[in-house]
């Protein structure tokens, strides 16, 4: 099962960004120490358990030392050509429920744990799936009925109901996908892992410093060679400003960066910087709590969306925005076409006439309301600019900043008005609605995710009846046609549009920035994680 | 003496007694969720209750507070929420760190406040007068973070003088100095700011006093009545008020702490306020009110070196 | 008598002038500001200062000369009402504390020295993050964390006052104790929490920084001297107007206060009248 994902968006971005990158030519010298240093945005690392790897850092800094069944090309998101990483082939069975993965032969755990065999694959999705391990992937993983082992080589996954994006969403190299070793687990008991994870990847944890940094040592007897560089250094840098001087001073090979166009030019001008701009993105939606009072008027809804302009925030975020027009990010597959939206379903209004559906409304003065955001630049600036476009409907926004932990809780119990959230996930538009716009998701179900508008659970457009796409989603992702799926999911999205629980603003790239004496070895076009490629990747004389 | 430091050390348990208490019912009434904090925000009701329940988190609150007291007694730190790794371990090696810094910070604010201070009182309404002040107050004009923002601008990135990142390796004490100077220098600046303006304030009241004016009548020198009589005597508060300030420096460290990415206390506290880990604030915070604790204690026995008419029974 | 006198000390007269320029310029901001400091200009985001912009815009297109201006009123008043909670607070515990002798005071004295250990910062954040945040918090933050401070300095200038011979006089003819307090302690100890109070204003101004440094100080899009060199920390490089310009404000009022400080503690200390006179 194989789709063609529509990455425009992600062409132009790699054009515009990349260009550079591949100048320096093979010939290169190596330089003598071939140690890497990042610098990361989070204070620390908690763990490197793949069924924990919710963080970013998480997932990023795991990705070097463990290994899925399948994986992406290094530097790409070509899920058309999908390769294998510890099993070497896979095929599905016609009715879409039987998976069956051949595992490469005589892979080493780190230090001393054994072989790699289908008895680690089976202990990795059992326990997923295990309620007491408390995995917040484990919902994602219900969908498996159970795992068998028929060989020591050979390993079948049979799932409950069919799905199209079983390999890509949860058989994948990322996040929970990532196999661990069934002798460490047992090890352990069944809890939260922690960063001395033992994987069958290119790097193996050497040593760990909370709240300063972990350092990783190269496995020579990697399946696939030995990588070039010695060691990782993986600095916890918190602070945007020193962390981005560390870098242009060169005490840093590459790091995190910011999602703001203005820093992606300031460390462009020095000379050695080189920034990977890349999907896969995170998608931007204001969503609107539709059980809070007036956001439960489609009108008042109509009038905040057609007024939070994203032309403002193209303005503001330059090269690493892409236009969002549906409820699934454009980079994703299945998005609903800009030009298959009718005009008025974009949202794109003036003040007056939102003014005129505010007034229809009832609320001819405007009101108030209120909303926590986290202190990330790319968070607050979006509601700071709609504090300042609403404000002529009369509209009156408080922002309330507070600390990382706090946000995520009273998102969750249904403090705001709006919520500003951003989220990169499995590229395919099932994770998206799901997670956003299924009844279950919502916020106060028992299995709430984000579905922090309520759609599904209230009447959206004031006719007396719930509205939800419930039925959409469900029978999309079992479709096994491709033109039917499409057409389903295309469905679900103008239906949600046309309640507009959310508005859809924009999806920003991946920033990451390196010096050009750091070589990745493959060419970077796209990203599941904010790092890079590692497995044959160089340090270049400089 | 050695009495007189045995009854104030048992005299600090129950002060830390009410310290952790402060702590442990303040710090449940933050809000947030640990456990939340832990899985992240993808986490699912059913998750983070069966994680609460692990942690302990669901058990009434005297009985968590009873066995924190219990733990604590036999020196236990507890574990890191989110790593699983005892807090004690992560605590060797960030507060030599803190340590440093503290003491380094005071030294540099003596350094620089003490003579400035003395140089303004005695040239007291001159131009000299103004201009130590003006010197002083500089450093206290900045906030810590931007100070220590300006300070990495000019002396590592432009300069390339001074190191970017991390504290140093604790074996290697060179190593240590060389990461240490500039985050030191940060706060010592602001430090001297308050050591200037006491010692200037002090020694102008010290100067006026009976004993040196009787002194200076005995036909005394200058130079000798101001050493021997006024700055002794008019250390006595200063040496008090940097004692009393450690917990300003310390609270400072924090700023220092993530802008240089040095280890320390700070950075701990901060990050364990942030994510609701018990354990590292209530742990953190007893630490600390025990280094402050036995800092009052050397301020209360460098008395009897300054002035010899204090004595310790 | 004392006000000429305050005058005639140039430090004083300096600082008491940058002072009422600060409050001046806090009180009329809205008329003096040529902008609006809600403002956004997306267009002219990150403008370099210049005779449209004095001080620059910030990411926001915001102008930022507008917006210290404005940022002088929530310093100020972040400044001066957490001073106030903190010098209020402590100066009647601590005169309970030096003027009593017995349990009250020795339990005053105790809590105190708990709450000593802890760092300011440490104590601010713990408020602000139990009461949310906001700009009441954090005067509530800062000036909880400035009590035990205030405390002890009105308790050691208390009881260096009340051993003075005067005081005993004052009991022996059978005068009540807030009588006494009023009237002779606290007059007395009054300059040096006048004195102590201003430098404390300048570190409640770098305090509230200090907060928004770690997200947690003034909420936008009101501007404070702390958030508005928060966010300029982001651009430091390429737009160094954006911290400096309020940075430049934290710097005059510190300094402005210290002098006033100063001059106060001049005027006021008894024991340098004769040299003033």
């Amino acid at each position: 099962m194989k789709y063609r994902l529509s990455f425009s968006f992600s062409i132009v971005v790699i054009t515009l960004v990349l260009i550079p990158g591949l100048v320096f030519s093979a010939s290169s010298q190596l330089a003598e120490e071939q140690v890497w240093r990042w610098g990361h945005h989070t204070s620390d690392l908690d763990t490197l358990d793949p069924a924990f790897a919710v963080p970013d850092m998480t997932y990023s800094a795991g990705n070097g030392v463990l290994n899925g069944l399948v994986r992406l090309k290094p530097g790409t998101l070509d899920f058309d050509k999908l390769e294998g990483d510890l099993a070497e082939s896979w095929e599905v069975s016609k009715d879409g429920l039987v998976y069956t993965f051949h595992l490469r032969k005589g892979v080493q755990w780190h230090k001393g744990y054994g072989e790699f065999t289908a008895e680690d694959v089976k202990y990795t999705f059992d326990r997923l799936k295990n309620p007491e391990l408390g995995s917040p992937y484990a919902a994602k993983y219900l969908i498996i009925d159970q795992v068998e082992v028929l060989d020591k080589y050979t390993v079948q996954i049979i799932l409950k109901a069919p799905s199209s994006f079983f390999i890509m969403d949860q058989v994948l190299a990322y996040q929970a996908g990532m196999i661990v070793c069934k002798k460490q687990g047992e090890e352990i008991g069944l809890k939260k892992m922690g960063v001395d994870i033992i994987g069958t990847g290119p790097f193996m944890v050497e040593d760990y410093k909370a709240k300063e940094k972990i350092t990783f040592v190269k496995k020579p007897n990697y399946f696939r060679g030995a990588p070039i560089l010695d060691r990782l250094e993986m600095y916890f840098m918190p602070n945007v400003a020193s962390r981005t001087m560390a870098f242009i001073k060169g005490d840093l090979d590459a790091i995190y960066g910011e999602r703001e166009s203005y820093w992606v030019d300031d460390v462009k001008k020095t000379k050695t910087v080189i920034v990977d701009a890349v999907p896969l993105g995170s998608g931007a939606e204001l969503n609107f709590n539709m059980t809070k009072k007036p956001l439960d008027n489609i009108k008042v809804r109509k009038a905040l969306a057609m007024t939070a302009d994203r032309k403002v925030f193209r303005e503001f975020f330059g090269d690493i925005w892409a236009e969002m027009t549906a409820p699934v990010p454009p980079s994703y597959y299945a998005t609903l076409p800009k030009d298959q939206t009718p005009e008025e379903l974009l949202y794109q209004g003036d003040v007056q006439t939102a003014k005129k559906l505010l007034a229809e409304a009832g609320y001819k003065d405007g009101f108030k309301m209120m909303a926590y955001t986290t202190d990330k630049p790319y968070y607050k600036a979006i509601l700071e600019i709609c504090q300042n476009l609403w404000k002529p409907l009369g509209v009156e926004l408080e922002i309330r900043v507070v600390d990382h932990t706090t946000f995520h809780a009273n998102i969750r119990k249904d403090m705001n008005h709006v919520v500003v959230y951003y989220a990169g996930r499995a590229p395919v538009a099932d994770s998206f609605l799901t997670q956003f716009y299924y009844s279950k998701s919502a916020i106060g179900q028992k299995t709430q995710v984000t579905n922090f508008s309520h759609y599904g659970t209230v009447d959206a457009d004031g006719d007396g009846k719930i509205d939800s796409v419930d039925d959409l989603i469900e029978a999309a992702r079992g479709e096994l046609n491709q033109q039917k799926q499409k057409e389903m999911y295309y469905k679900a999205q103008l239906e949600i549009l046309r309640d507009i629980p959310a508005k859809p603003l924009h999806e920003l790239t991946k920033v990451i920035a390196r010096h050009n004496w750091f070589d990745p070895g493959v060419e970077i076009k796209g990203l599941m994680i904010f790092g890079y490629p590692l497995e044959k990747a160089r340090i270049l004389k400089h | 003496m050695v009495t007189f430091i045995l009854r104030r050390l048992l005299l600090t348990i129950p002060t830390i007694l009410v310290v952790v208490t402060v702590v442990f019912f303040s710090v449940r009434g933050l809000g947030g969720d640990p456990a939340m904090a832990i899985l992240g925000d993808r986490a699912t009701p059913e998750a983070l209750e069966v994680l609460r329940e692990r942690l302990g988190l669901n058990q009434p609150l005297w009985k968590q507070y009873t066995s924190f007291l219990w733990d604590l007694a036999h020196g236990n730190l507890g574990r890191d929420l989110r790593t699983d790794q005892p807090v004690a371990e992560l605590f060797k090696r960030a507060v030599p760190y803190t340590i440093d810094l503290a003491i380094w910070a005071t030294v540099i604010g003596i350094l620089i406040g003490v003579p400035a201070g003395i140089l303004a009182a005695l040239k007291w309404n001159t131009p000299l007068d103004f201009f130590g002040r003006f010197v002083g107050i500089l450093g206290f004009s900045f906030p810590t973070f931007y100070l220590s923002i300006l300070l990495l601008f000019i002396f590592s990135l432009t300069l390339g003088w001074f190191p970017m990142i991390g504290g140093g390796e604790l074996s290697d004490l060179v190593d240590r100095a060389y990461h240490l100077f500039l985050p030191a220098l940060s706060l010592g600046l602001i430090k001297s700011a308050f050591v200037m303006r006491l010692t200037r304030s002090s020694m102008l009241n010290v100067l006026h006093e009976d004993y040196v004016t009787t002194a200076r009548s005995k036909g005394l020198r200058e130079r000798v009545v101001i050493y021997k009589h006024a700055l002794r005597n008019s250390l006595i508060p200063v040496v008090t008020m940097i004692s009393l300030y450690l917990a300003v420096t310390i609270g400072g460290s924090i700023e220092v702490e993530i802008v240089f990415n040095r280890p320390g206390l700070g950075k701990f506290l901060i990050g364990a306020i942030q994510e609701r880990n018990y354990p590292i604030i209530q742990s953190g915070l007893v630490v600390l009110s025990v280094l402050i604790v036995i800092v009052n204690l050397i301020t209360d026995l460098s008395y009897a070196l300054i002035d010899p008419r204090i004595k310790y029974d | 008598m004392e006000i000429r006198r305050f005058l005639k000390n140039k430090v004083s007269f300096f600082g008491f002038l940058l002072v009422t320029l600060i409050i001046i310029t806090a009180i009329l901001s809205p008329l003096i500001s040529p902008y609006d400091p809600l403002e956004q200009h997306m267009v002219k985001r990150f403008s370099k200062p210049s005779a449209e912009f004095f001080g620059g815009t910030d990411r926001y297109g915001r102008d930022i000369f507008s917006r210290t201006l404005w940022g002088t009123r929530i310093s100020l008043v972040v400044g001066f009402s957490a001073t106030a909670i903190g010098a209020i607070l402590g100066t009647v515990l601590g005169l309970i504390a030096g003027y009593t002798k017995g349990h009250l005071s020795k339990g005053i004295m105790w809590l105190t020295d708990v709450f000593m250990s802890f760092p300011t910062m440490v104590l601010a954040i713990i408020v602000v993050v139990a009461f949310g945040p906001g700009n009441q918090n954090v005067v509530l933050a800062i000036g909880l964390a400035f009590t035990p401070r205030f405390i002890r300095l009105a308790r050691a200038s208390t009881l260096s006052v009340s051993e003075q011979v005067f005081i005993e006089a004052s009991r022996a003819t059978g005068q009540s104790s807030v009588g006494i307090i009023g009237k002779h302690v606290l007059p007395n100890i009054a300059g040096d929490i006048i004195v102590m109070s201003t430098l404390w204003i300048a570190t409640a101004i770098r305090l509230e920084a200090s907060l928004s440094f770690l997200g947690l100080g003034t909420q936008p899009p009101t501007p404070s001297w702390g958030n508005m060199i928060r966010e300029g920390m982001l651009y430091f490089m390429r737009a160094p107007w954006l911290s400096l310009v309020p940075g430049a404000g934290i710097f005059f009022t510190v300094i402005g206060f210290n002098m006033l400080g100063d001059g106060m503690r001049d005027v006021l200390d008894p024991k340098l009248r004769g040299r003033l006179t």
